[in-house]
């Protein structure tokens, strides 16, 4: 008879057993990625599910609009797809794509999938646990209030101060539970377009506190800003307040938005998450909340909703994945346990892609991705300007797709490409079905991003033979090793010495190309990810079963800590976690004394 | 400046285990000097830096520019990039940074005054073509195409809307083909119907899709800012009227007007022709705002033509009807001068004022001037045309000025509403004035025994007023409420 192993740690690296799991439902949460758009992440996505059968998987795609266009074909164990759009004509709409499936099932029949004040649906069934498990994130039992506008409206304000603090994640975590018990009990999303919501804003963003720079927030914040705010949280927060998913476990591609309906299984139903981070979401969202499009009090408010909202991605999942070590640092400095940590690097699919064929004639260099400032295309054309200019007869093809949202970048970079005079050696090849086919018509593969986490474009040009030259961005190091060449991001002269080297030594291409392909093959494989994930997903369902699955300071409720504490004596371990109650007991003291003297 | 990158040694490739960042540091204390001056030394990064809002959106930014956590650690000697972030945060002096903010939405502008003549010269042009094929008898024709082409322009408008905000310009010479099309069949078939009720011939059906067509095509045109373009379309018409000043004839001057309708109607559909098609689909959220519209042309149609109706069946002389209509046709200009300039005030209100009070006041001033003006220049060319009408003995015409003037006021005020998303508003207030409207001429018929024209005109008068307080009650808080404008804001 087989033997369950537990998963084991190793340098924050997961071990894992090969004993086959059993078929679970798993909502996979994705933001703005996976089916509709092309990408890394959504690459990651597509061979996750596809690989992870016998689990059966919903998808719950945040998308910006309604009108998009799916562009990944949904694998055989996708039960169904759930769209939320924020923006646009629909937003809001929850439309469901794809065959019947267990959610449809007339057990299940508690989600229904509809438009914001359409008819009204049902309340998901609630089977909340019971016992020692603590309920993350309500940190205040609800009050006895008026109407429901204000319990809204204070939970709002709550959800506003907040975000003055840059370390005041838990009333943020405790006001989106307030507001999703409040759609719940209403059947419909909380109205958070009110007045009292701009008031609220209004104060909050006027006393924001920033260390250091007092003048850089207050006295400056108008109603324009305060409305835009409120506008940008009340999309933000709509997946909230959808129907949580009824699933054995939510696991969420990314921090952030795609964590709010796993939020409300967890809440609903005790639903454990997996968070996967790829590009870390936070600092995806310093990158790109560019300070020449929102007016500072805007930027800092919504980069302290986004830094909270992630806290508390990391607060309530169960095992947090970054798919390299590297970014594991930025994971703690947000708040993130340790012993959460469980690495899965990406993996290549090695049956797929064979090794190096023949090379073209013309030099040639070789970009894949999506064409996307955090790519830094720019850094790209600018390199090849240099490369150009040593060796004319050098070729430029850029393989990827652009996003509507970035077309206007897209133009930047074919102008900056026509100003550098390269328009005759460069081509913008677009999207590509035949990855393996794009990496095998160049000399070189480069890779120019400002941001990454283990990016598939590198692993699979590794895999492929190709010599790369990359940015030392995220998890880069670790895929190439010394089976690449790495220079720092934004640097067009070394990345084009770089390439220069290799494309003048085709003794040098070839024997990094060989080391690459090998450096794949013995670690970065697709079965081995999937082997992790496999055991992750055991661990933690078998761990969600099991109460208490997590425990968190922060409660500032002194009986609130005293029931837990009785709680957890009672239990089973109780005789053994006693010097641990007696700690929580002073610290939950302690913290509403604190609240007490702050207050008088 | 030399931009001086961190040394090769450590940036060299390394192996996996490197990652895992575990080297010791050669240095007991950070060289904080050292890396502030780096930052300094780049001119974009030291830029970001100084309007970062967090020390940990600098850490993002430092290792955009190579500076990862290994770097930090061998070349400045701090822990990590975080704390490197710190001290660069405290060090660099904050900055606003340059913005470069969407502008608000332009003030109204004298040019304005020019669209809204484009607006009426139709009214002109269809005179022309009634007057010269004899058709002034059958007063449903204007109606019909006024009504259908006002219901399917403004549902089609808010498609196009929907489809220019997520860029999707292969769709847009479909729509504008879909919009002429509908509003040809709506018109074909309400003038069939028309025409077995109220007699016509052949003529009087083609002439009614002829004016519903052009009111369409020039829509496409508007919508697609192409006013210049429309206005060449006219050039032969107007040529062509300006020639009936002894040159030639009114019937010659017809074949002028249909001339440049068939201009304005080959140029909306130009795109047709050239573009890739590609079939849009909407939301249901889209089609129910479209109807919406669709229902808001309908009511500005329906009111216009009772009034048409009524004036074209009373002993009024054609005269008095022109005289009638003569401030509303000019004042168009001056309604969408008064609109952008609202918009443009309210957005200006929104971005400066730090309090909502202070937003609330700027936002009623700003409503009350726009209005004022508006009905200011109104009235003061309703007196005029007063005048001229006392002086021509046309007794009937005042009755018709005040009724035109308020159906003027209440389509104003009906845009305003309109143009700040507050749509069924104004259906509410359509529903009221018809209700008053079909009311006032029941208790008529019910009193009189017929439906006298004069008391017709005095039931739409009725009507327009009803719709008026409809719109008016509230209209004080609502466009004194920020939340009107939520999603409009920059």
């Amino acid at each position: 008879m087989e033997s369950l192993t537990i998963p084991m740690m190793t340098n924050g690296a997961m071990k894992h057993t090969d004993q086959a799991p059993s078929s679970l439902r798993i909502a996979l949460l994705a933001e703005g990625t996976y089916p509709y758009f092309p990408g890394g992440v959504s690459v990651w996505c597509d061979r996750t599910v596809r690989g992870l059968a016998p689990h059966r998987f919903s998808i719950y795609a945040i998308v910006a609009n309604s009108d998009l266009e799916q562009t990944w074909e949904l694998p055989e164990n996708v039960d169904n797809l759930i769209s939320i759009s924020l923006w646009g004509d629909g937003a809001g709409t929850l439309s469901s794509v794809g065959p019947p499936n267990d959610l449809n099932a007339p057990e299940n029949t508690d989600i229904v999938r509809g438009e914001p004040g359409g008819e009204p649906r049902a309340s998901p069934r609630r089977r909340r646990r019971s016992g020692a498990r603590i309920n993350l994130g309500r940190t205040n039992p609800p009050a006895a209030m008026g109407s429901e506008d204000a319990d809204v409206a204070r939970a709002f304000e709550q959800l506003a101060t907040s975000l003055v603090d840059p370390d005041d994640g838990l009333s943020f975590l405790d006001a989106l539970h307030q507001l999703f018990d409040l759609s719940q009990a209403q059947s419909s999303a909380p109205r958070l377009r009110t007045l009292s919501s701009v008031e609220s804003l209004l104060a909050a963003m006027k006393s924001q506190r920033s260390r250091n720079r007092p003048s850089s927030t207050s006295g400056e914040v108008s109603v324009a800003d305060a409305l835009l705010v409120l506008d940008l949280i009340d999309r933000q927060l709509r997946p909230l307040f959808e129907p949580p998913p009824q699933v054995d476990l939510c696991h969420a591609t990314s921090n952030g938005l795609a964590i709010l309906p796993a939020l409300g299984a967890y809440w609903s139903f005790g639903t454990p998450l997996v968070l996967s981070e790829h590009g870390i979401y936070l600092r995806e969202r310093y990158l790109s909340y560019d300070a020449s499009t929102f007016t500072r009090p805007v930027r800092a408010t919504m980069l302290r909703f986004f830094k909270h909202l992630s806290w508390v991605g990391y607060q309530v999942a169960a095992a947090v994945a970054p798919v390299c070590d590297y970014n594991c640092q930025w994971l703690e400095a947000n708040g993130c346990d340790p012993e959460q940590i469980r690495r899965i690097y990406n993996g290549v699919d090695v049956a797929d892609i064979g090794g190096n064929g023949a090379e073209p004639e013309a030099p040639t260099l070789v970009w894949m991705g999506r064409i996307d400032p955090l790519k830094d295309v720019e850094t790209l054309l600018k390199t090849f300007a240099r490369v150009h200019r040593e060796m004319p007869e050098a070729r430029l093809r850029i393989f990827g797709a652009t996003t509507k949202e970035n077309q206007n970048y897209r133009r930047r970079c074919q102008d900056l490409a026509s100003s550098l005079e390269l328009d005759d050696s460069v081509t913008f090849e677009g999207h590509t079905n035949s990855v393996l086919e794009a990496y095998r018509s160049g000399h070189v593969v480069l890779l120019t991003s400002i941001s990454e986490g283990f990016p598939y474009s590198l692993i699979e040009a590794m895999a492929a033979g190709k010599a790369t030259v990359a940015t030392d961005v995220g998890g880069v190091r670790e895929a190439t090793g010394s089976a690449g060449i790495v220079v720092p991001p934004q640097d067009p002269e070394r990345m084009a010495d770089a390439c220069l080297s290799l494309l003048r030594d085709a003794s040098l291409r070839q024997i990094v190309g060989r080391a690459a392909r090998e450096r794949i093959l013995s670690r970065f494989t697709m079965d081995e990810s999937l082997a992790l994930y496999r055991e992750l997903y055991r661990e933690v369902t078998e761990d969600a079963s099991r109460a208490p699955i997590k425990e968190y300071p922060g409660p500032s409720d002194e009986e609130f800590m005293e029931e837990l504490a009785m709680q957890l004596i009672e239990s089973p371990i109780g005789p053994f976690m006693k010097s641990d109650i007696d700690a929580k007991r002073g610290r939950g003291r302690r913290v509403s004394e604190g609240a007490e003297g702050l207050a008088s | 400046m030399t931009r001086r990158r961190p040394q090769e040694s450590d940036l060299s490739s390394s192996s996996v285990d490197d990652a895992t960042i575990s080297e010791k540091s050669e240095f007991d204390v950070p060289d904080a000097t050292g890396l502030v001056d780096w930052v300094l030394s780049e001119p974009r990064l030291s830029e970001y830096c100084a309007v970062a809002v967090e020390p940990l959106e600098i850490a993002a930014r430092l290792e955009t520019f190579g500076l990862s956590a290994r770097v930090v650690r061998s070349r400045f000697g701090f822990p990590n990039v975080f704390a490197a972030a710190e001290v660069v945060y405290d060090s660099v002096h904050f900055s606003e940074g340059t913005r470069h903010l969407k502008p608000g939405p332009p003030m109204g502008r004298p040019v304005d005054l020019l669209r809204g003549a484009l607006y009426a010269i139709p009214a002109l042009l269809f005179s022309v073509v009634i007057i010269n094929f004899q058709l002034g008898s059958y007063w449903w024709l204007l109606p019909v195409g006024l009504t259908v082409s006002w219901g399917t322009t403004q549902a089609f408008t808010v498609l196009g809307w929907s489809l220019r905000d997520r860029e999707d310009h292969r769709s847009d010479a479909l729509l504008a083909a879909c919009s002429v099309l509908a509003t040809a069949i709506g018109c074909f078939l309400l003038a069939l119907v028309m025409d077995a009720i109220l007699g016509g011939t052949l003529t009087t059906v083609a002439v009614a899709v002829a004016i519903g067509v052009y009111i369409s095509a020039s829509s496409v045109l508007v919508f697609h800012s192409d006013e210049l373009l429309l206005l060449w379309c006219l050039m032969p018409a107007l040529f062509g009227l300006a020639l009936t000043f002894g040159v030639i004839s009114d019937r010659t001057a017809v074949w002028f007007v249909a001339a440049s309708s068939c201009l304005v109607v080959i140029a909306a559909l130009s795109s047709v022709a050239s573009s890739r098609w590609k079939v849009p689909t909407f939301p249901a959220s889209t089609w129910r705002r479209s109807a919406k519209f669709l229902l808001y042309g309908v009511g500005c149609g329906l009111l216009t033509s009772a009034l048409i109706g009524f004036a074209t069946h009373g002993a009024h002389a054609s005269n008095a009807i022109a005289i009638a209509a003569g401030p509303l046709l000019v004042t168009l200009g001056l309604m969408e001068w008064q609109l952008r300039s609202l918009r443009s005030r309210i957005d200006l209100a929104l971005r400066e004022s730090a309090h909502l009070d202070q937003f609330r006041r700027r936002a009623r001033d700003a409503m009350a001037r726009s209005i004022t003006i508006y009905v200011g220049v109104l009235a003061a060319t309703s007196v005029a045309a007063l005048l001229v009408a006392l002086l021509h003995n046309l007794s009937t015409a005042p009755l018709l000025i005040f009724t035109v003037d308020g159906i003027g006021i209440s389509f104003f005020l009906a845009l305003i509403f309109v143009s700040a998303g507050l749509i069924d508003q104004v259906l509410l207030a359509w529903l009221v004035a018809f209700a008053v409207l079909v009311a006032t001429l029941v208790l008529v018929r019910m009193t009189t025994g017929h439906l006298a024209a004069d008391l017709g005109i005095l039931a739409v008068l009725l009507a327009a007023a009803a719709a008026l307080v409809v719109l008016a009650v509230g209209s004080r808080e609502v466009f004194s409420s920020p939340l009107t404008y939520l999603g409009q804001s920059s």
